[in-house]
């Protein structure tokens, strides 16, 4: 039997046999490229870890391959966050933003990534635990996550509207809530309800939906916003002020036992005060918080949602606004409207936030012209007053931006975003 | 070369797919995927940061396949690579692989027991003696061994002609044995 020194001249005798001189050097030079070629080996990755460098490299091409184009998945969820947006302006016009036109699907979207979210990185404070994030779109990616890391946000929203003829809906918020944690991001997700598929069998799904939402591993839910008009809640309903108090209650338990880690949010009422010239269509968003008060403060809500949409001042400011100086109008106002109202220590979410401006919007429509003298400029610069500001406050837990990247699909939506997304 | 799985012409058709077929991609990935883990590996020394590297040598691949011309899939990658492994190194020099690293070579590559024993060796020999180039030489050896160039293509990518990339890596290769000589 050999020695291992004669097994490895043996070896290396084999080797220089067997290789030929291959390459582009001379001969007498064969012993030494052999010898590299031979014994420095070409790695042979495992298939595991050949798919996870794939996956990586898919994940960051797509990245890399922005602009993006919205598919189709991207586009219904935009045309829902959408819906939401004409609840704004319910309490002016009931029905011109009522439906959406499906879009042409030659309309190709665009996002553009050329600017800024804001002026200067907010400067929030961490003494309360006050976090920020923005509306913004989630498929198998999140275009904007760098900038909005950059920005020093944490969350990002996803807005759906239950829909139990779509099952594949619970399959589109589980992809984005896994590519939210993937992305080193928390997920809240706006659980939206639909007044025309009102029925006992809707709400039972709807839910048991919240319920499946917790299970996906959401760590925010924003339970049906908005119920205080006949947009987004049914009008029979709204007449029961126990109505949406009873349905929250449900909600909440069933998503918080699915998910006990989940961020259980009272959906924030639309801000109005138009009751008069809207009976039976629209409820105070103060009187509605008032209803339900009793109902949430026992029961295992986390956190009262307030969307504040209206501002076109700086948000400190507490009056001058040209339209009248009611609570919705400022910041400051409507968060301490909400406080005398809650009466607990209850933490306030302001599930919406936003500036609108006119600037570059083509074909605002005219009950947007309160946004006419706000400039894009204003409108960054604000947002991140109002993200600071929002930070010293002890009971507010959360800020939600409205929105980033969006694309335009209905006239004036495009005028909430911090990034100007365009049309082709 | 052995490892040269899929023929060139069948790399590059699937390369002008992937442009419009990002699952075309495949079989470059599959037939690359090793080579370029190797040369990022013994470029940066450093097991992870060589698997995000391939990654993004890829990714960027991916992104930019309409922009291949020639008629070497792999000089193409080779050069992808040789520029991000530049950044990378200027950004996060390491000089050394660690035991457990080139424990992990040696695994990774499942050779035979006597294979092994020799490889073990001769991997650190040769690692050795490689240390003793300077940057840019070793770079030249590598893209002409572990990538599998010829020296045209070598030349391409690191700006030079074949015959100076000939001349270099002859150099290259008398530097290597008198040191080789040195050490034993």
């Amino acid at each position: 039997m050999s020695s291992p020194n004669e097994q490895t001249d043996q070896y290396l005798e084999a080797v220089l046999k067997r290789r030929s001189a291959s390459v582009d050097i001379p001969q007498d030079e064969a012993d030494v490229v052999h010898q590299l070629i031979e014994t420095y080996p070409v790695v042979s990755l495992s298939s595991h870890k050949k798919r996870q460098i794939l996956e990586k490299a898919t994940m960051l091409s797509r990245k890399q391959k922005r602009p993006k184009r919205i598919n189709w998945l991207g586009r219904v969820a935009i045309l829902l966050i959408v819906a939401g947006l004409g609840a704004l302006v319910s309490n002016l016009v009931q029905s011109d933003f009522a439906m959406l036109a499906p879009i042409d699907e030659a309309d190709d979207i665009v996002l553009n990534e050329e600017t800024p979210l804001f002026d200067a990185i907010p400067q929030t404070s961490d003494a309360f635990g006050f976090e920020y994030g923005a509306y913004t779109p989630i498929d198998d990616t999140i275009p904007y996550a760098d900038d909005m890391r950059n920005a020093g946000m944490s969350w990002v929203g996803r807005y759906i509207v239950y829909d139990p003829s779509q099952p594949e809906q619970l399959v589109t918020v589980t992809e984005a809530i896994n590519t939210a944690h993937e992305n080193g991001f928390k997920i809240m997700v706006a659980l939206q309800g639909n007044p025309n598929l009102y029925s006992d069998e809707y709400l039972d799904g709807y839910v048991a939906f919240a319920g499946e939402i917790g299970e996906a591993g959401a760590d925010a839910l924003e339970i049906w916003g908005e119920a205080n008009i006949n947009r987004s809640f049914s009008e029979e309903l709204m007449q029961d002020s126990t109505a949406y108090a009873t349905i929250l209650r449900n909600t909440a338990r069933v998503a918080s036992a699915t998910n006990p880690d989940m961020l259980i949010i009272a959906g924030g009422p639309a801000p109005t005060g138009a009751p008069d010239a809207f009976p039976r269509q629209v409820i105070n968003d103060d009187v509605f918080l008032e209803s339900m008060v009793d109902i949430v403060t026992m029961g295992r809500v986390d956190c009262i949602g307030m969307h504040y949409l209206e501002g076109i001042l700086p948000p400190l400011a507490t009056s001058g606004d040209t339209r009248d100086d009611y609570y919705t109008r400022y910041l400051p106002t409507m968060l301490q409207r909400y406080r005398q109202v809650i009466k607990a220590d209850l933490p306030i979410c302001i599930t919406e936030l936003g500036y609108l401006s006119a600037e570059g919007v083509d074909d605002m429509p005219v009950f947007f012209e309160w946004a006419d003298d706000t400039s894009r400029d204003e409108q960054a610069q604000w947002t991140r007053e109002a993200l600071e500001w929002l930070s010293l406050q002890a009971d507010v837990r959360l800020a939600m931006i409205w929105h980033i990247g969006i694309p335009t699909i209905e006239p004036g939506s495009d005028g909430f975003d911090l990034v100007h997304p365009i049309s082709e | 070369m052995h490892h040269k799985q899929h023929p060139e012409t069948n790399l590059v058709k699937a390369l002008r797919r992937s442009q419009h077929d990002l699952s075309a991609f495949t079989p470059i990935y599959e037939a690359y995927v090793d080579r370029i883990y190797s040369y990022c590996l013994y470029r940066v020394n450093h097991v992870a940061d060589a698997e995000d590297l391939t990654s993004q040598i890829f990714a960027r691949a991916m992104v930019r396949c309409e922009t291949f011309r020639g008629d070497s899939v792999g000089a193409w990658l080779f050069r992808i690579a040789y520029h991000m492994t530049i950044d990378h190194y200027r950004a996060k020099r390491t000089d050394t692989l660690s035991d457990e690293q080139l424990a992990i070579l040696h695994d990774a590559s499942q050779p035979s027991p006597l294979e092994s024993v020799i490889r073990g060796e001769e991997v650190n020999r040769l690692h050795n003696l490689l240390k003793t180039l300077d940057e840019d030489k070793r770079n030249l050896l590598l893209l002409h061994i572990t990538g599998d160039l010829t020296a045209r293509e070598v030349g391409d990518i690191v700006g030079k002609s074949s015959g100076a990339v000939r001349v270099e890596i002859h150099r290259i290769i008398q530097h290597l044995k008198q040191q080789a000589l040195l050490q034993s």
